[in-house]
């Protein structure tokens, strides 16, 4: 009985100040180091120089030319091609991606694809182009998923022409 | 004080997974990366770091930006000059299993394409054939 009324009295007080301590430090400290940017990288092959079109039994070609106001994609075998504007200073990229799911429909077994470029264009443009033309994001499943297009790209000179 | 504990040791095992993923490549203040949904780590390669004024090879500068664009040659010989060398080194070090150079271009949202041609094309001329674009992870929607 007594000590029954003993426990009641003693109330349950942790000591956690050293375990405060370290939280307050660790926390900051974590937090300094922490990466909320996290910076990826694109990988690319190199074609080497003088390669040119080597396979030209391959009928399937598939170019995205990207010039200063306008991104041209066209494709050899089907015919099938589009041409994307600038407006406002800046492309909608994603009519790409709707020309090249349409391209990826005729020859679902392909998956290369050349990129032109002027030599004005900038860096930002030529990644955005190439993001659309690796993946698509589709929007039919509930969940979305990313969608393999044309993820072999090379990279190459835009052909001198008409502006 | 008890729930002040909590908060603390959840945001702690928070902080220590996100942070398990070490950067490989540091951030640069003068150079805005494009975004992109890749999402393939970097590894530990050359950085070729390209701002609006300077190319810069492993925090080295190489060559001014200005000059190369200037100049009709497609090889910047300050950075042709520079691979090289690291080039000699890394075969040395590995001698049975061919040397595969990597490297990885750090490059400035506004660079023209010229520019990083060139910078490719001095890539591959010095043995370092396996390129890739540094970009910011968009997050996604």
């Amino acid at each position: 009985m007594r000590r029954r009324i003993r426990r009641q009295y003693v109330s349950p007080e942790l000591d956690i100040t050293a375990f405060m301590n370290l939280m307050v430090i660790l926390v900051p400290f974590l937090l300094i180091t922490a990466v909320f940017s996290r910076i990826t990288v694109l990988d690319m092959a190199l074609p080497t120089a003088g390669e040119g079109n080597q396979d030209t039994a391959n009928k399937f070609q598939l170019e995205i030319i990207v010039r200063e106001n306008k991104i041209i994609v066209q494709e050899a075998e089907s015919q099938l091609s589009a041409v994307i504007k600038k407006k406002n200073g800046a492309f909608d990229y994603s009519l790409i991606t709707q020309a090249l799911v349409k391209i990826k429909e005729t020859a679902p077994n392909e998956n290369s694809a050349t990129i032109l470029a002027e030599s004005e264009v900038e860096y930002d443009v030529l990644v955005q182009v190439m993001d659309h033309t690796r993946m698509y994001q589709s929007k039919e499943f509930q969940e979305s998923t990313f969608l393999e297009l044309f993820p072999g790209i090379s990279i190459g000179d835009a052909p001198m022409g008409k502006k | 004080m008890v729930s002040l504990m909590d908060i603390f040791t959840i945001l702690v095992f928070f902080l220590l997974v996100n942070s398990s993923d070490v950067e490989t490549l540091s951030s640069n203040d003068s150079i805005k990366l494009p975004e992109s949904i890749s999402e393939s780590k970097p590894r530990e390669t050359l950085v070729i770091a390209v701002n609006a004024e300077y190319i810069l090879l492993q925090g080295k500068k190489v060559s001014d930006v200005n000059a190369v664009l200037n100049s009709k040659a497609n090889v910047i010989e300050g950075l042709k000059q520079e691979l090289l060398k690291l080039a000699k080194i890394g075969k040395l070090t590995s001698e049975q299993s061919a040397f595969v150079g990597e490297v990885t271009i750090m490059g400035d949202k506004q660079i023209p394409y010229k520019l990083l041609k060139k910078i490719m094309m001095t890539c591959a001329e010095s043995d370092f054939g396996n390129i890739s674009l540094a970009v910011q992870q968009r997050a996604k929607g």
